[in-house]
């Protein structure tokens, strides 16, 4: 068998990685789209 | 059910649970890597090895589950007329792909000890990357029209088709000979894996979910406020051709 330590330390960093970027991508988008409706809000034309 | 699938309880629910939602996770997920990492023995056949198994599991079992409510959702959308039924399944399919992607890929490098391969083209691995496929066939789906509630629309019939693969994967493992082992948990007999193993198992799987409801919470809220600023432009182009 080989060494797994490689294998269990790539299976966790890439469990973290892989939500934490949806994490921050989610966020990063609300906080464009909140600001976009702020902008909207604040039109008298709307 | 119609309760929660107005745009008002909803938001009132999210103010109100999500920042549970997420301390919960973060907290079960903390716990969890200890638990796997320290807290639980080696395996007697898999060896250390079997640590893979307490991110690798969950990870499936989100895969599916958050296929299963998102077609759920879309029927919701369908026998109640409702957009924000709708709208959380659309905010489901990226976390659900995210969640069946590291399902594949934490199965590969549990794979590649232990069978010496990275894939195989086993009837359980097989079906689960054709569930990778639905959720990508569904996000294209959706944004492939003009007309967001048509594609929304024409997503939720494919969603609802794919639902047919579910239990193709959940029971590929006893109608086929597969390299992948048996069910050892969600079975009649119960489970077969050993306490020490099952509470690392069980908190990672919380902590996971719990992740997922909070993802998608704060999706429908992105999903609500992208319609919002939808309808506000159109307003706001009307006002000035007049």
């Amino acid at each position: 068998m080989k060494d797994p330590v490689f294998f269990i330390t790539a299976a966790y960093l890439v469990t973290f990685l892989g939500c934490g970027i949806l994490i921050v991508a989610t966020f990063i988008r609300l906080y464009w789209l909140r600001k976009k409706l702020k902008y909207l809000s604040n039109d008298p034309a709307c | 059910m119609s309760f929660v699938l107005k745009p008002k309880s909803f938001l009132k629910i999210k103010a109100r649970f999500l920042p549970s939602c997420w301390a919960i996770s973060f907290g079960m997920l903390a716990w969890g890597m200890y638990l796997s990492l320290y807290g639980s023995p080696p395996d007697y056949q898999q060896k250390e090895a079997v640590r893979i198994m307490y991110v690798h599991v969950p990870t499936a079992w989100l895969a599916m589950g958050i296929y299963g409510f998102m077609a759920l959702m879309n029927l919701c959308g369908f026998i109640w007329r409702n957009l924000l039924a709708f709208f959380i399944a659309k905010a489901s399919a990226p976390v659900g792909l995210t969640f069946n992607i590291l399902c594949i890929v934490t199965g590969s490098l549990w794979g590649k000890p232990m069978w010496g391969a990275w894939w195989v083209w086993d009837a359980r691995l097989t079906s689960i990357a054709i569930l990778a496929f639905l959720y990508m066939g569904y996000m294209i789906l959706i944004n492939s029209f003009k007309d967001q509630d048509h594609g929304l629309k024409m997503g939720a019939i494919l969603s609802l088709i794919g639902v047919v693969n579910l239990p193709i994967i959940k029971w590929s493992v006893t109608w086929w000979n597969t390299l992948h082992q048996p069910a050892s948990v969600f079975r009649l007999g119960g489970p077969t894996i050993h306490q020490e193993m099952l509470w690392p198992l069980g908190v990672m799987s919380i902590g996971l979910t719990m992740l997922a409801v909070s993802l998608i919470l704060t999706r429908t809220d992105m999903e609500l406020t992208g319609r919002r600023i939808k309808i506000m432009s159109f307003a706001r182009v009307r006002k000035h051709l007049q």
